[in-house]
C-alpha cells in the first residue's frame, strides 16, 4: 500500500528534512517528529505493520514473478506509479509527492533501525563541487564540476551483522643483534614461539544487501555513526529513494566472515610487538553470527556526465565522505611524481650535508 | 849449568803468561762479539723526532712532543717522527714524506711518520710506516688512529693529537700485525687518491638517496591517487567490542639462539689512501685526511 503524509496545517506533501531531521512541510514550514507522524489515512503506520500477518490471512493476492513491477496509485494526485521489485520509497513522477510503499518494508522485509539523512541536497553538491575543485591529481575540466546529471538521495539496504570470532596461532618469531667483534662481524639471532588466542566480539559491521549498489563502492563509504541510528520508521523514507535488500543476512555472511577473519588477524598481529619478523606457523580461525540487523542507510548517489561517460559517486549521507572514480590525469600523477622524487631527493642531500658537517 | 837452566825456565813461563794473556782478552772480545750480536745491530734512536717547520710549537711544548716520541719509540723499537709544515702543495703530502723517509733512511729504519700540515687554506694530516711499522700501523689501523683523533685536530687543538699519536703507535706494536697487513707497491702508487677517504664515505650517501628519494616520490603519488577516489577508512578498531577481553591467552617463549659470523668486508676499491713506494724504493703504509 502507498503510504504518504500529508501535512496537518496546511494539507500540502511531508519530507523529511536532513538539516533539522524532522518531517517537514514544503508549503508552510510545519516540522514534526516523524515518531509523531501519522499517514494520509490517518491511521498509525506501525499499526499497519503489526497487522500484518491478519491482512495476509484476509487477503488473498495474485503473485507476480520476480522481475515483475508493481503498479500503485498515487494518493495525491491519482497516477499510476510504476516501481521497480526493490524499490521501497519513490517520488510520483507526475506530482512529485513523495511515496512510501507500505507493503514492501513490511514482515519479513520490515527494517529493524535506519540512519536518517543528515546532509541535505543543495549541501551535498555543494560538498561534491568543493571535492572536485580540490582534487590534485584530476582532469582539469572534470574539477568544474557543472554536469551533475543527477542527484539522489537513496537508503541502500545494509545488514549490520554482530559477529564472534575466535581465533587461535603460532608464530615463529626472531629478534637480531649485530655487533663488531675484532675483524668480525657477528650477527646473533633468538628465536621465538609466539602463540595468541582471542575470542572478539565484532559489532555493527554493515554489509551492502542490494544487487544494484557497488560493494566495494558502498564499504568504502564507511564508517557510519551509530549514535545517529533511530528504530525504523517509515516517514524517515518520504522524499527519498529506498530499496528492500536483495540478499538475506545468511547469503551475505560469507562476505562478513572474510572480512572479519582479515580484522582478526589484523588485531592479532598487533598484539605481537617487538620482534624484527614474525612468521605465522599456524592460524586456526572461527566465526559465528550472532545477530544481523536489517538496516537502511543513506545515501547520496551523483551521476556525473563527462565525455560521453557517465561516472557514479557516492557520498556517506550521514558523513559527508565521497567516493568514486574521478577521471585521472596521467600527466598530472607523472608530473607528481617527478616533483616529489625531486622534493625528497633535496631534503635528504641537505640532511646529509648537514650531517657531515656537524661530524 | 843450574845458573843458565833457571835463566831458561823464567823466561819460558813468562812468554806462557803473555800468551795466556793476550788469549784472554782476544777470547774476550771475540766472545762479546759473538755472544751479543745485538749489541752491533742495537736499534739507535734518531736524535730529533720533531720537526717543527711551520714554527708552530712553543719550545716546551716542543720537548714535550720529543720526549713521547723518544720514550714510545724505545718501547716499539722505532723512530716516531713528527713532521709539523705550513702549505705543502694539494697532493704533495705523500711524496713529502716519502722523499723525508729517503733522505734519512739509514738512520730512521723502521719508522712511523705523522706530517701536519698546518695552513688554514687546506689543513691535512698524513701518517705513514716504514719497516716494520708497515706491518704495525696498516692502512686500516692509520684510519682508525685519524678517527681517534680527528675531533682534537678539527677543533685546532693539535698538541693534543699529535701528542696521541706515540702513545697510539705502541698500542699498535702490542697487537702485533694488522689484519690487512701487506707490503705495499708501484701500483698503490699510481692509484695514489688524497681523497680516498672522504669519497668512500660520503658519496655513498649521495648516491643511496636517489633510489630512496624515488621510492618516497612513489608513495606519495600512491597515496594522493588512492585518496582521490576515497578510500577505505575503516579497521577493526570500529567495529571491535572494546568494553570486553579480546586477547585470551598468550605466551612468548623463548627456544633457542642461532649465530652467524662473517669476516669484515676487505676494501677491493682500485683506490690506494696513502700506501706506496717512495722513490728510493721504500715502501709504506699510509693514509691521509683533509680537514
Amino acid at each position: 500500500m502507498v503510504i504518504q503524509y500529508k501535512c496537518p496545517s496546511c494539507g500540502a506533501d511531508m519530507e523529511f528534512d536532513a538539516e533539522t531531521g524532522k518531517m517537514k512541510c514544503k508549503s508552510c514550514g510545519h516540522a514534526e517528529k516523524a515518531e509523531d507522524m501519522v499517514t494520509t489515512s490517518g491511521e498509525d503506520p506501525d499499526a499497519f505493520l503489526n497487522d500484518y500477518e491478519e491482512f495476509e490471512e484476509e487477503t488473498s493476492y495474485d503473485t507476480y514473478g520476480e522481475d515483475a513491477v508493481n503498479q500503485y496509485l498515487c494518493n495525491h494526485c491519482g497516477a499510476v506509479i510504476i516501481a521497480g521489485k526493490d524499490t521501497a520509497a519513490t517520488r510520483c513522477e507526475f506530482c512529485g509527492s513523495p511515496v512510501v510503499l507500505g507493503d514492501r518494508l513490511q514482515g519479513e522485509l520490515a527494517p529493524t533501525n535506519v540512519i536518517p539523512f543528515k546532509i541535505t541536497k543543495e549541501e551535498a553538491e555543494e560538498a561534491f563541487r568543493k571535492w572536485c575543485r580540490h582534487g590534485l591529481l584530476l582532469k582539469s575540466d572534470f574539477k568544474q564540476a557543472n554536469r551533475i546529471k543527477s542527484l539522489t538521495g537513496m537508503y541502500v539496504p545494509f545488514w549490520l551483522f554482530d559477529v564472534k570470532s575466535q581465533g587461535e596461532v603460532n608464530a615463529h618469531c626472531i629478534r637480531q643483534r649485530t655487533f663488531e667483534q675484532g675483524d668480525y662481524i657477528i650477527t646473533e639471532t633468538k628465536h621465538y614461539d609466539v602463540f595468541r588466542k582471542v575470542d572478539i566480539d565484532y559489532q555493527k559491521i554493515p554489509a551492502d544487501a542490494s544487487e544494484k549498489m557497488n560493494d566495494v563502492m558502498m564499504d568504502k563509504l564507511e564508517p557510519f555513526q551509530y549514535e545517529d541510528m533511530k528504530k525504523f520508521q517509515t516517514p524517515y523514507l518520504a522524499g527519498y529513494l529506498a530499496e528492500k535488500y536483495n540478499y538475506t543476512d545468511k547469503e551475505l555472511f560469507p562476505r562478513v566472515q572474510q572480512r572479519v577473519k582479515r580484522y582478526t588477524e589484523s588485531y592479532i598481529r598487533s598484539t605481537i610487538i617487538g620482534y624484527k619478523s614474525v612468521q605465522f606457523m599456524r592460524k586456526d580461525l572461527w566465526e559465528y553470527q550472532k545477530n544481523a540487523e536489517y538496516t537502511l542507510l543513506p545515501v547520496w548517489m551523483f551521476c556525473y556526465d563527462y565525455k560521453q561517460a557517465e561516472h557514479n559517486f557516492y557520498m556517506n549521507g550521514q558523513t559527508g565522505k565521497i567516493v568514486g572514480k574521478p577521471p585521472i590525469d596521467a600527466k598530472k600523477v607523472a608530473l607528481c611524481f617527478l616533483i616529489a622524487s625531486v622534493i625528497s631527493y633535496g631534503i635528504l642531500a641537505l640532511l646529509i650535508l648537514l650531517w657531515i658537517n656537524l661530524f | 849449568m843450574e845458573k843458565l837452566e833457571k835463566k831458561q825456565r823464567s823466561s819460558k813461563r813468562r812468554s806462557v803468561f803473555s800468551f795466556l794473556c793476550f788469549f784472554v782478552i782476544f777470547f774476550n772480545l771475540a766472545c762479546s762479539l759473538v755472544l751479543f750480536p745485538s749489541f752491533c745491530k742495537a736499534k739507535e734512536q734518531v736524535s730529533k723526532h720533531v720537526y717543527d717547520h711551520a714554527n708552530y710549537f712553543s719550545d716546551k711544548k716542543r720537548e714535550k712532543l720529543e720526549s713521547l716520541c723518544f720514550d714510545y719509540g724505545e718501547q716499539t723499537d722505532a723512530n716516531i717522527i713528527l713532521l709539523i709544515e705550513d702549505g705543502i702543495e694539494q697532493g704533495g703530502w705523500k711524496s713529502f714524506m716519502e722523499d723525508f723517509y729517503d733522505k734519512n733512511d739509514t738512520e730512521l729504519g723502521d719508522c712511523a711518520m705523522l706530517l701536519l700540515d698546518v695552513n688554514e687554506e687546506e689543513r691535512r694530516i698524513e701518517i705513514q710506516g716504514y719497516g716494520e711499522m708497515e706491518y704495525i700501523i696498516t692502512d686500516a689501523r692509520i684510519e682508525d688512529i685519524i678517527d681517534e683523533i680527528f675531533d682534537d685536530l678539527k677543533a685546532g687543538k693539535y698538541y693534543k693529537a699529535l701528542a696521541s699519536f706515540p702513545v697510539l703507535v705502541a698500542q699498535y706494536k702490542d697487537m702485533g700485525y694488522g689484519q690487512d697487513a701487506r707490503k705495499h707497491t708501484q701500483q698503490d702508487n699510481e692509484t695514489y687518491d688524497p681523497y680516498y677517504y672522504e669519497k668512500k664515505n660520503s658519496s655513498i650517501y649521495f648516491l643511496c638517496c636517489i633510489p630512496i628519494a624515488l621510492i618516497i616520490g612513489g608513495i606519495v603519488t600512491a597515496v594522493l591517487v588512492i585518496r582521490s577516489g576515497g578510500a577505505t577508512t575503516t579497521t577493526f578498531h570500529n567495529y571491535i567490542n572494546e568494553n570486553r577481553r579480546s586477547l585470551i591467552g598468550r605466551y612468548d617463549r623463548y627456544t633457542h639462539t642461532t649465530t652467524s659470523k662473517r669476516r669484515k668486508p676487505r676494501d677491493t676499491t682500485n683506490h690506494s689512501g696513502g700506501g706506496g713506494v717512495s722513490s728510493g724504493g721504500h715502501s709504506h703504509s699510509g693514509g691521509g685526511r683533509s680537514f
